[in-house]
């Protein structure tokens, strides 16, 4: 990302619910922000509209190359295909086929390679999600509640590969836990 | 459990077979009602002479390709349905009037523009398109919103988007409906072939058996064709689990808001 996404006056509105009003914020390339706020408050309206997913008013403007990862709040993936194919969908080159195996392991996933979506855990299916926003080619990575229904320990060490694969990029990350947002040493996003 | 499955089946079938034979006794009359022992017999006699299963694949290989013409023309007019929401319309009335048109009626009509011999298989088209393009087009519809929105974030190609996600999001709707339409594709055919007195098919058989009043025979040909339309079904269904599989399973995690 070269030049910062700058959201001007946003307003997000569902019928006669304003979610978000008149809401500007600038995000600069290379750091991590975490968009905290209580439950309802429009986190998720937010960064859908940063993903052009839904209508709003006012601006964001942004590089016209810029290439979103996600992680969406539900993990979004091909049930019926294996692990490592639905990692596969997002891939333009064999450089990033290539880091599959690496990242399953590094996120205690080595035995789920080609093992089918649907016959995984929850908390599997999360890390999946999370890899193949990682290997997706990006230069914006946008996370909501990316670590939600994870143990402690598998949360720790996904915490850790997530921060060692993205020393320099953009991040956009929704959380509730304030230590999550501490560990990414994250600029808070209050709204 | 599958055990317990096949003896209910054969149990119920035993029942029916007795029931059947009931009723014939009653009757009395083979011509009216025949047994099921005359029926067997009439169908080992036919299923003796080369002409009936020439008879068989000539009506399989006509009302078969009128399947597939029927699914392959509703898959194609589905899709421009789905993408344009004028196009849809346009394509819903001859649709609608094809579904409302009774079988007969397009026989008589076809009979006017075709030669016999294609009847069975335009009209097994014609009954299989609606199926087929009702089923696709609704199952399009309800492809999962939140795999498109992850294939929009994610920039997937149209390939992809159809080979990952637009896929196998059909194929169980495209599984049933051909499994319907299959039987449906019979029935009409033979109807077809009956009305227009198409020489060496099956409906034909069917239409000289009553002729000659040799019920018997007209069971036993009945009992054929739901033999052969049964097959087909599941041949059809299991290729198409086949082609579902080798494509990467059949259907997406279903979302869910929060």
């Amino acid at each position: 990302m070269k030049n910062p996404i700058i959201i001007d006056s946003l307003t997000i509105q569902y019928g006669d619910n304003k979610v978000i009003d008149n809401f500007s914020y600038t995000i600069e390339p290379g750091r991590i922000y975490a968009v905290m706020g209580a439950s309802g408050i429009g986190k998720t309206s937010l960064i859908n509209a940063v993903m052009g997913l839904i209508p709003y008013t006012g601006t964001i403007s942004c590089d016209e190359d810029l290439k979103i990862s996600a992680v969406f709040q539900e993990d979004r993936l091909c049930e019926g295909m294996s692990a490592s194919r639905n990692i596969r969908i997002v891939c333009d080159n064999k450089e990033q086929i290539s880091r599959i195996p690496g990242l399953m392991s590094d996120f205690r996933l080595a035995d789920c390679v080609s093992r089918k979506v649907r016959d995984l855990s929850g908390g599997m299916k999360r890390r999946i999600a999370i890899i193949r926003a990682l290997i997706s080619s990006h230069n914006l990575l946008i996370m909501d509640e990316p670590f939600k229904g994870l143990d402690e320990a598998t949360r720790l060490a996904v915490m850790n590969s997530v921060r060692k694969e993205t020393p320099d990029d953009t991040i956009l990350m929704i959380t509730h836990d304030i230590s999550e947002a501490e560990f990414f040493n994250a600029v808070i996003i209050n709204l | 459990m599958k055990a317990k499955k096949i003896i209910t089946t054969i149990a119920c079938i035993s029942i029916w077979l007795i029931i059947w034979y009931a009723v014939s006794s009653a009757v009395g009359k083979d011509i009216f009602f025949p047994a099921p022992n005359a029926v067997i017999g009439a169908l080992v006699s036919m299923a003796s002479t080369p002409g009936f299963y020439a008879d068989i694949l000539y009506s399989l290989r006509g009302i078969m390709t009128g399947f597939i013409i029927g699914m392959i023309s509703g898959i194609l007019l589905a899709i421009p349905s789905f993408c344009c929401y004028y196009l849809e319309v346009f394509i819903n009335i001859p649709v609608k009037v094809i579904r409302a048109v009774p079988v007969a009626s397009f026989v008589i009509l076809a009979l006017l523009w075709l030669k016999s011999s294609a009847l069975s298989t335009l009209i097994s088209a014609t009954m299989v398109m609606p199926i087929i393009y009702s089923q696709m087009l609704s199952a399009l519809k309800n492809t999962d919103r939140k795999m498109l929105e992850f294939a929009k974030v994610y920039r997937l190609s149209l390939i992809k988007r159809i080979r990952y996600i637009f896929i196998p999001s059909v194929m169980p709707s495209l599984v049933s409906a051909a499994a319907v339409a299959t039987g449906f594709a019979w029935k009409s055919g033979i109807a077809a072939e009956i009305i227009g007195l198409i020489r060496g098919s099956v409906g034909n058989e069917l239409y000289k058996a009553k002729l000659y009043l040799e019920t018997p025979k007209l069971f036993a040909w009945t009992i054929t064709i739901i033999i052969v339309s049964v097959a087909c079904e599941k041949l059809i269904t299991l290729l198409l689990h086949i082609i579902s599989n080798s494509l990467g399973g059949s259907s997406h995690e279903k979302s869910h808001n929060n």
